[in-house]
């Protein structure tokens, strides 16, 4: 590993650039061992991209952990030379990992070890140094051992967490459905039955 | 379409950029100092309509390899699209809306063209973008509805604490003027 040993810190205070509002940005990137898991890896990204099933099952678990805005994967096969183009060819490639998300980085991780370790272990897995999600403190150190810090970070709604946003998505639609030509009594109706739907959200 | 386009979410309106760009030697000291000249809390992304998300990373050394003496920089975003049409406006859009970062900033690269030349910075980030293999979002919504929806879920709040003993004709009257342009 050529990277500096992650500091003791706490994630946030060692990476303030990686926070906007309650927005975070983790950005890692870790060489592939290459051999099946590379495959197996590709293989696993592409049922989630043509198998509708795999990827709503994927996707749920992912949504119910709701703290995720965005999060993206994607493969480096070669740095860029000077004038455009692949410089130097990186084979096996490198993982990179985006995400953007809310709360505590030591949380997130958590829930990653805990409750979506399978895809942890095909993801990470095909990853040189990997030592698998849980127990979840090692896991952490790798992460933060492949995490580069955000030079700038840019967030359009700093002041919301995912679940504000389909929560507020959520009363959105709902509130669409008001009827507000109905008469007087029909409306109060449908607004305290909005109000029931709504409350969570709210 | 959402399908065709691997950047771009399925099912979603969203299009994850990723670019990684070779920073020019000589400008090594100043593409930090550039970076760190942007303001934070009024960042330039803000002005460039439809991010999401945007962030600017340096990359000088990578786990497992010798420090190639090399800089790269990490260009990502993610803004409302779906096609590489889209990706050349948003490319524009940056141009017009943050020169400070195609300029300042992206011209430590080689061959960054400067925000004067629109097209020609669209053609340089396509020829470093790094395909995305799977991008999931939460919320489906561009950031005008995220903004919306979230304003829209204050008023509904404030609303219903503010008539909560009001009786149904006073409530639909109030109802009509507090919300008279988002209701159907």
């Amino acid at each position: 590993m050529s990277r500096a040993w992650p500091s003791a810190r706490r994630w946030e205070e060692a990476c303030p650039g990686n926070v906007a509002g309650k927005a975070r940005a983790l950005t890692a990137i870790g060489p592939m061992t290459g051999g099946w898991k590379l495959w197996g890896l590709r293989l696993a990204f592409w049922a989630r991209r043509h198998v509708g099933w795999f990827r709503r099952s994927r996707v749920k678990k992912l949504r119910e952990l709701s703290f995720i805005y965005y999060a993206r994967w994607a493969l480096i096969d070669g740095l860029p030379g000077g004038e455009g183009g692949t410089g130097t060819k990186l084979d096996p490639p490198y993982l990179y990992f985006e995400s953007n998300f809310n709360g505590g980085f030591e949380e997130y991780i958590d829930a990653f070890a805990y409750v979506i370790r399978l895809e942890m272990k095909v993801i990470f897995g095909g990853v040189r140094g990997f030592v698998g999600p849980t127990p979840a403190t090692p896991f952490k150190r790798f992460i933060r051992g492949h995490d580069y810090e955000c030079e700038h970070y840019y967030c359009a709604y700093p002041e919301a967490t995912s679940t504000d946003i389909a929560q507020a998505v959520s009363v959105r639609d709902a509130f669409k459905q008001l009827p507000r030509d109905a008469e007087p009594e029909a409306f109060a109706r449908s607004w305290r039955d909005f109000l029931t739907k709504a409350q969570a959200w709210l | 379409m959402s399908a065709s386009d691997p950047n771009a979410a399925i099912g979603g309106r969203v299009y994850a950029l990723t670019v990684l760009a070779a920073i020019r030697p000589e400008c090594r000291a100043r593409v930090r100092a550039a970076l760190r000249a942007l303001p934070r809390r009024r960042s330039p992304f803000a002005d460039v309509e439809g991010t999401h998300f945007a962030r600017l990373v340096i990359v000088d050394e990578l786990v497992g390899r010798p420090a190639p003496g090399r800089q790269f920089l990490l260009f990502s975003a993610v803004f409302d699209g779906l096609t590489a049409e889209d990706r050349d406006v948003y490319a524009e859009r940056v141009c017009k809306a943050a020169p400070p970062v195609v300029d300042g900033v992206l011209a430590c690269c080689y061959g960054q063209p400067s925000a004067n030349d629109p097209e020609g910075f669209a053609a340089w980030l396509a020829a470093r973008q790094i395909e995305t293999l799977a991008f999931y979002f939460d919320a489906d919504a561009t950031v005008a509805e995220v903004r919306e929806a979230l304003a829209l879920r204050e008023r509904v709040r404030a609303f219903a604490r503010e008539t909560q003993y009001a009786a149904a004709p006073e409530l639909r009257e109030r109802f009509r003027r507090a919300f008279p342009a988002v209701a159907p």
